[in-house]
């Protein structure tokens, strides 16, 4: 087990990164609540980037949505990418 | 802590902070909750995203066998934290099995696995629009 000191030098401030997973968790309630994802579903067929509560970046490629993220100061590290399908696929993992 | 429930696909999620000590990399992920994964696996969209480079990665690829057949994957030593806001993170280290990018697979969410799962009390509710984890056990526990 890893020891509890390299561990808080790795985490870094506790409280931050409670608030910071709050903001991701909102983020990430964009996919979920109907009234934000009817504006995730205007890029069907396209891969979109979430940031802080919003599509920050849509594109044909992972590539192209990753570079608009860059390229407008969003951290990937906050960001969830998705593929949005035309239709829903069936997945079985 | 709270999972959600993706609109159309209705698949269960929760979100985490994923640490790679050794390549020096971290981003917060949101996992599917998939309690026929044995292990932890982060798939391709994300690891692009968190900018990991396939060529650091020493170990040599594994198979991992799904029922769309075999894939292979990589395994570095990482930790996986929570939170219950304002009370407490929950950190679990994990064996992290990670994908190697493959048009098939690109657009599966990262996986949390049995490896954490089995330490959770879950309840899963999707006609309720209610996912709630309950914290048995964690390797290191770090309250707010």
């Amino acid at each position: 087990m890893a020891a509890m000191d390299a561990i808080s030098e790795l985490i870094g401030d506790p409280r931050k990164v409670d608030e910071e997973l709050q903001v991701f968790n909102r983020t990430a309630e964009c996919l979920s609540v109907p009234s934000h994802h009817r504006v995730i579903e205007r890029h069907p067929g396209q891969w979109i980037a979430l940031h802080t509560g919003r599509v920050r970046a849509h594109g044909a490629s992972l590539d192209t949505v990753l570079a608009q993220l860059d390229s407008e100061g969003f951290s990937r590290e906050q960001a969830i990418v998705r593929f949005i399908h035309d239709k829903p696929r069936t997945v079985i993992l | 802590m709270r999972g959600r429930f993706g609109h159309t696909s209705k698949r269960p999620y929760i979100q985490g902070r994923l640490f790679i000590p050794r390549l020096e990399i971290w981003s917060d992920v949101s996992f599917l909750v998939d309690t026929g994964a044995d292990k932890t696996t982060l798939l391709p969209a994300d690891s692009l995203r968190m900018g990991l480079d396939y060529g650091t990665l020493t170990k040599s690829p594994i198979p991992s066998v799904g029922i769309g057949g075999i894939s292979r994957s990589y395994t570095e030593e990482s930790i996986v934290l929570f939170s219950e806001p304002g009370k407490a993170l929950y950190l679990y280290e994990v064996a992290l099995e990670i994908v190697r990018p493959d048009d098939h697979i690109m657009d599966i969410p990262s996986l949390l696995g049995r490896d954490i799962l089995n330490r959770w009390r879950m309840d899963y509710s999707p006609t309720t629009d209610e996912l709630t984890c309950q914290i048995i056990t964690a390797d290191h526990t770090i309250p707010l």
